[in-house]
């Protein structure tokens, strides 16, 4: 029976024609992953090795270690995992790459990597991306007719006749269809283990599972749909309409909604306003710039307030201003940012589409949080050079002075601290009952 | 019999509940989509136009300074908005909207909306384009994908046939019976649109003229789509088995072939990193002359060179400030390596953009994309164009100060100051897009592709239907 109902199955033409595309998108999404991950570590590899070139030039060139300091860029690296190539988020927008110059930081925190911005908009076909839009629509394509295709058939009363239980002929018939999509999932889940060699651990066990309860939220809806005993023709517009909704309209909508709801004028505010801060100090009197400089850094104190034209304690202390006297601009930028994650997150937790793409980012570290956690690493790791550096150039050190070869790119890691069973609890809260009530559907036509 | 055919098509899409349910919800996304875009832009709008007066006004009130101080204070270029981006908003949430003009440095575009967004900004914008070349097509399908089907599930094509009934002319028959009702639903929407857009304020000229260009491309579009449908429908025997095709091939031409372009594209042409970028640049700027450094080689050759000309013997006895005439040419150095470095980034754009011309040809998602962000002058190629504009208008700005101090002071004085009249002698910074001519020109490839479509899906519609068997 089992088998006779598996060969039935596959010999269907929608079947092969889904599991074909399926595959081929699968395959082709598993290699874009891995084209990305080779972009990240070639960026990596040029980042190490012009960071070296380009500090050996400039202190080869300048004599002042204030001038010197004007130019070198210190790079803070936050590296891609490799799941990041089965989620690439919001990676390619972000970059995980922050070279920064120990001058004012704002303006340095929104630098972009070089992009085709036509390549962002149509955004990438990651792994991600297949199980979250494809895999409902293959199965979506495996279950409208469940039942349906039966009663047109006509072939449903003599089921009815023959066998015990329906409900157990419909569950043997749906156990096929949820099996194979599983080895589908599997088998592209291996491809991507060997192509990316990805490691064994618990971001990719995370990721493994949410795949997997997506997929089956995706059989307990159509499960609850079909059982409602409709024809083919409602189920698949119902379906598709719903998928259309889930996947598309409601995501579209909640973005649009959240991004209204907490505008970010502030980020060009602050900008404008760092400029002002920095540039109104050239025709200032000395002293206030100092004393506001040494408010902030009493440990400078004995440099004492510069009497020549121009001198470089000075002119940091300006720089530094830039960023003291914009601060408020920035926090008030942070807290949008961080007040739209929220209200995003908050939202999608009853979305699973939404959910499912915020966990799948979030396991991969390729999230907007992430990237903000990158940036608060910037900013500590911009304080520490300007610490180390400030009473170097203050005293006016000579170049050679410094051991400018240990100077190499840090490393740093945003950790996402992410209790996964709780993440993982609507998805299952939902499936759950949506299968339960399909079920409860199936016994109560069955009595009657 | 053309007609009766579409009448009867029409009656019953309309009498099935199905084209009452998305038509309506069509209409009520786009409307909201509408909606959505003007209040998002309008906001947006209000922050640029308060951000970019007060930048003028910063400019003009910046008081006494020495011109090149001034130069390093420097402006901001903000990118305007057009009407029809309100329909399409192509790739702005992309690019960044104001440019930070400085003395020796040419700055990206800054503040890109997509960087403050979660990843749920990728999953699409509820923008009306969004519902144009993304959503009606499903709507196509969803309403066509069983003319054929239905017919011989129910055994009345050969019956039609039987009567005498020529299958092309059945064919024309359903062909308009799909696309009444597309044009029932985009025409409100064009009419709409034009009220809408020819009455908002501060977004420069609206022109019906390119509104009526986008809905014609929309419109050959959709009829691109509705081949494909009929196409298929004629294939199969069951109407599942043909919706499942439709679907699959919607989804592999509107969602997956542009990504997959993306691929290809950044496969075949990567663009350089960011570090890369301005290493090469820093290189070449190290290079040459560097008007900060008067020991630098470049800046003593040229120092010799001039003071030969003018026959004295040093600086100090040039009747102008060599200070101001060495930055300036330092400047001009630069702004030639800038332009030869984004000369080759644009390369790569070009190359990116030809990948894109070719699997246009797999996909009419693709060609009319691209076509509509042009037309709503929202596309890359717009933005580069502006990002000229902007780095034209820097050097203008900052050789206009250069110029004033080589003339008006001394060798040595950086006192010097200049004031509001200087200032003012630098014009706003004010862009013209290319005009529609150009942007048609430059989307030739495209209109092409599209109109390729149109013609082989129908060719390939004829060839279906003329075989098509009855049973």
């Amino acid at each position: 029976m089992y088998v006779l109902i598996a060969k039935q199955f596959i010999r269907s033409k929608v079947v092969q024609l889904s599991l074909l595309l399926l595959l081929a998108l699968g395959i082709m999404s598993v290699l874009i992953g891995k084209q990305f991950l080779q972009k990240q570590e070639r960026t990596l590899a040029n980042v190490t090795q012009h960071q070296q070139a380009h500090i050996a030039r400039n202190v080869e060139l300048h004599r002042e270690i204030g001038l010197l300091l004007y130019y070198l860029r210190f790079t803070l690296i936050d590296k891609p995992d490799r799941i990041a190539g089965l989620s690439i988020g919001q990676r390619d927008v972000n970059p995980s790459v922050q070279s920064v110059t120990i001058r004012t930081l704002e303006a340095q925190l929104h630098d972009t990597d070089l992009n085709n911005p036509s390549n962002l908009q149509s955004g990438n076909l990651d792994l991600g991306f297949v199980i979250i839009y494809l895999f409902p629509l293959v199965v979506i394509a495996f279950l409208f007719n469940l039942l349906s295709e039966e009663k047109e058939a006509g072939t449903w009363r003599l089921i009815a006749v023959q066998s015990n239980s329906t409900l157990r002929f419909l569950w043997m018939k749906l156990s096929v269809r949820i099996l194979l999509t599983y080895c589908m999932l599997g088998g592209i889940l291996l491809l991507a283990y060997l192509i990316l060699s990805l490691p064994v651990n618990r971001q990719l066990i995370a990721f493994i599972l949410v795949a997997i309860l997506y997929t089956t939220f995706w059989f307990a809806f159509c499960f609850w749909v079909v059982s409602f005993q409709r024809n083919s023709s409602f189920n698949a517009l119902t379906l598709l309409s719903a998928w259309l909704i889930l996947a598309v309209l409601l995501p579209a909508s909640v973005n649009n909604y959240v991004a209204n709801l907490y505008p970010v004028p502030e980020s060009l505010a602050a900008m404008v306003k760092q400029r002002e801060r920095y540039h109104e100090k050239w025709d200032m009197d000395k002293k206030i710039t100092m004393d506001k400089f040494y408010t902030h850094y009493p440990q400078f104190k004995k440099y004492g307030v510069p009497q020549e034209t121009f001198n470089w304690t000075w002119y940091y202390a300006m720089q530094q201003m830039g960023d003291d006297e914009s601060l408020k601009e920035r926090m008030a930028m942070r807290a949008k940012i961080k007040q739209r994650e929220n209200a995003s997150r908050w939202l999608a937790t009853v979305i699973p589409t939404m959910h499912t793409q915020l966990l799948f980012n979030d396991i991969a570290r390729t999230s907007l949080s992430s990237h903000l956690q990158l940036l608060d690493q910037t900013i500590e790791f911009h304080e520490r050079l300007r610490l180390y550096f400030y009473p170097k150039i203050f005293e006016n050190a000579p170049v050679k002075s410094e051991d400018w070869k240990k100077f190499k790119p840090e490393y740093t890691r945003a950790e996402n601290n992410i209790n996964i069973t709780f993440a993982l609890l609507p998805l299952f809260l939902l499936t759950f009952g949506l299968a339960s009530w399909g079920v409860f559907n199936f016994r109560k036509t069955n009595d009657a | 019999m053309i007609f009766k055919i579409a009448r009867k098509e029409l009656t019953e899409i309309v009498r099935e509940g199905r084209f009452r349910i998305t038509a309506i919800t069509l209409f009520a996304l786009l409307l909201a989509a509408l909606f959505v875009s003007k209040s998002y832009y309008t906001s947006v709008n209000a922050q640029h136009s308060e951000a970019k007066k007060n930048v003028r006004s910063e400019w003009m009130e910046q008081g006494q300074k020495n011109p090149h101080s001034a130069a390093h204070y420097g402006t901001y270029a903000f990118k305007p908005k057009y009407p029809l981006s309100l329909i399409d908003n192509g790739v702005d949430k992309y690019t960044g909207v104001s440019i930070y003009l400085e003395a020796h440095k040419r700055n990206e575009a800054q503040y890109a909306a997509a960087q403050d967004q979660t990843a749920l900004s990728r999953f699409g914008d509820l923008t009306p384009d969004f519902v144009l070349i993304f959503i009606v097509p499903l709507f196509i399908i969803l309403i066509g994908f069983n003319a054929f089907t239905r017919e011989r599930e129910s055994g009345t094509l050969r019956l039609l046939k039987s009567q005498g009934v020529s299958t092309w002319k059945l064919t024309m028959g359903k062909w308009l019976g799909l696309f009444l009702p597309v044009l029932f639903i985009a025409i409100p929407v064009y009419v709409l649109a034009a009220l809408f857009l020819a009455n908002i304020k501060d977004y420069g000229q609206f022109s019906l003229w390119a509104l009526t260009l986008l809905f014609g491309v929309y419109l050959i579009y959709y009829a691109v789509f509705i081949n494909i449908t009929l196409f298929v429908s004629s294939l199969f025997k069951k109407s599942n088995v043909a919706f499942v095709t439709l679907l699959g091939i919607w989804m592999v031409s509107c969602l997956a072939m542009p990504k997959i372009s993306t691929a290809i594209a950044d496969k075949l042409y990567p663009y350089p990193t960011q570090v890369e970028f301005e290493e090469q640049i820093a290189v070449d700027k190290k290079k040459g002359l560097d008007g900060h450094n008067p020991w630098n080689t470049e800046a003593k050759k040229l120092e010799e060179e001039t003071l030969k000309k003018y026959g004295v013997d040093s600086v100090q006895q040039l009747p102008f400030n060599w200070d101001g005439f060495l930055m300036q040419e330092g400047e001009k150095h630069t702004a030639d390596i800038y332009f030869k470095h984004y000369q080759l980034l644009k390369d790569t754009y070009v190359n990116q953009t030809n990948v894109y011309r070719s699997t246009a040809a797999l996909s009419p998602f693709l060609p009319t994309r691209f076509l509509s962000m042009a037309i709503c002058r929202t596309d890359y190629t717009s933005h580069w164009d502006f990002a000229n504009a902007a780095e034209n208008y820097r050097i203008e700005l900052v050789g206009k100060m250069n110029g004033d101090m080589a003339a008006n002071s001394k060798y040595g004085d950086w006192d010097y100051l200049a004031d509001d009249k200087l200032w003012s002698s630098v014009p706003d910074f004010q862009y013209e897009p290319a005009s529609y001519t150009t942007v048609i020109r430059q989307n030739t490839s495209n209109l092409i592709t599209l109109l390729a479509w149109l013609l082989l899906s129908f060719a390939a519609l004829y060839g279906a239907v003329t075989k098509m068997k009855t049973i």
